[in-house]
């Protein structure tokens, strides 16, 4: 029982700080007030439903299994005109954050929908553009001094991690090409590839020489048959 | 039948009614449970937390998450108490819907009503003292009614859950979320241990109350168990009725549509 119930209340629990610490969550979640959101998530064959109002998202379970499949007009299942339902795989929840991606997904099959797709879009702009200060976040819980020293410190260690990141990279490319050639750098396919086609080029005119000379033989053949008869 | 049904089903004629493990006069049993409640409403919330070990906000989850409720709809939240289901109906059903916190203790309700203002809950919620055996609204009203925990207090359970059953539209439905019978006897005794030795020291040390506590443990005892619940449900009229044991059965939860 709890599994699902626990899913949803930390989601809830989340998103909700998310949208209390997010400076412009207000206007994003307006356009979605009194809206349902039904994500059907492939993977967990199971779906979340996100009941939106002005302030506040609430996340519940589907446990009744009415949202495995395309809503049926005449089900249980049937859309509201204020809901829409979404089938996705979990590998591709965040693209849903991608407002333009949107068309391409249905087009492509990874997103199956159904319902108001404006209500989708107003989902997808809201994660998107959420704006959460970290910094004014934790000045409400260790003071303004210790969250810009924080704030500053994290930066400077993501800064340096990739950096050190970078450099890591580099130093592998280039273990692996020349001091312990496993991969080739592109320069040499390239070399290569001009050189298979050289030599192919060299071959396709030796054939065409070969088949001429095959076509001299039988005429000068043919004529010294002629002659003897 | 067994004897928990039979019991049940004479509700209506017999002139006493079980108040946990005594028989009293039916008459003063709802003033008697109010009594219980009036010592309690303050610290309802914390006992709830400490009782069940923080369990009871899963089980409230799950009966949410079978409400089905939608946008625009009409809910009751029926011996809602302080409210925790009411709270989250509210933010589902919208400002087009409308949510009704009911309880026959006003100072059950009176704390309710003061968490869900302090937590900007307002609009589309009403408060109404109400005895759930003669519900004061019209037919055919509620998209859904949950009672949940509150039951087992009410002095005549059939005629409530005919009172509900009147006022739901057709297609509705009621969840009933209450003790019921642990469902393996190894379980049943630790649950028992429980809830007439720890449960009521809880309740001293923490509400100073531990009579009220040892009601509280003695109701659950004579409530009807999951089969004869669900039976005094069709016995009214509901249909599809079903029920689903939470924590091995320590509480379920039972649905029942009106069509």
């Amino acid at each position: 029982m709890a599994a699902p119930q626990m899913v949803s209340a930390a989601l809830e629990a989340g998103v909700n700080k998310a949208l209390k610490w997010s400076s412009n969550s207000v206007g994003l979640l307006k356009p979605l007030a009194d809206k349902t959101c039904i994500i059907y998530i492939q993977e967990l064959e199971s779906a979340l439903i996100f009941s939106f109002n002005d302030r506040y998202i609430s996340v519940s379970s589907d446990t009744d299994s009415l949202y495995t499949s395309l809503p049926d007009d005449n089900g249980p299942s049937a859309l509201y005109d204020n809901e829409c339902w979404v089938s996705i795989s979990f590998f591709a929840l965040d693209k849903l954050k991608q407002n333009n991606q949107m068309t391409k997904l249905i087009k492509s099959g990874k997103l199956d929908f159904s319902g108001d797709l404006g209500i989708l879009q107003g989902v997808s702009r809201l994660f998107d553009k959420l704006d959460i200060d970290v910094e004014e976040v934790m000045s409400a819980y260790v003071g303004d001094a210790a969250a810009y020293q924080f704030n500053s410190s994290g930066k400077k260690l993501v800064a340096s991690i990739g950096q050190q990141l970078s450099i890591l990279s580099v130093t592998l490319a280039d273990a692996a090409l020349d001091e312990k050639p496993i991969g080739v750098r592109p320069i040499i396919v390239m070399n290569f590839n001009d050189e298979v086609n050289a030599l192919r080029a060299d071959f396709d005119r030796f054939e065409a020489r070969l088949a001429l000379m095959e076509v001299k033989l039988k005429i000068k053949m043919n004529v010294k048959q002629g002659k003897s008869t | 039948m067994s004897n928990k049904k039979q019991k049940n089903t004479s509700d209506n004629e017999s002139a006493t009614a079980d108040f946990g493990f005594t028989k009293v006069d039916k008459a003063k049993k709802a003033d008697m449970v109010a009594d219980v409640f009036h010592s309690v409403a303050a610290k309802y919330d914390v006992m709830n937390d400490l009782m069940s070990l923080g369990i009871h906000r899963f089980w409230k989850r799950y009966t949410i998450d079978c409400s089905g409720v939608r946008s625009g709809q009409k809910v009751l939240d029926l011996a809602g108490g302080t409210g925790d289901l009411a709270a989250k109906f509210s933010k589902m059903v919208g400002p087009s819907g409308e949510v009704v916190l009911a309880d026959i203790n006003h100072s059950m309700l009176n704390v309710g009503k003061e968490k869900l203002l302090n937590k900007g809950i307002v609009g589309n919620v009403h408060y109404v003292q109400a005895n759930a055996e003669k519900l004061p609204f019209p037919n055919h009203h509620f998209d859904l009614i949950t009672i949940a925990f509150g039951l087992r207090n009410v002095t005549d359970k059939s005629k409530a859950l005919a009172s509900m059953f009147r006022v739901l539209k057709p297609g509705g439905r009621l969840l009933v979320l209450e003790f019921s019978k642990p469902s393996t006897e190894a379980l049943s005794k630790v649950y028992d241990a429980y809830s007439f030795y720890l449960l009521p020291k809880i309740g001293k040390l923490v509400a100073n109350d531990a009579e009220s506590y040892r009601y509280l443990a003695e109701s659950i005892r004579m409530h009807p168990d999951q089969d004869s619940l669900e039976q005094m449900m069709k016995d009214v009229g509901f249909e599809q009725t079903s029920y689903h044991n939470l924590t091995g059965g320590i509480v379920a939860l039972h649905r029942g549509y009106k069509f």
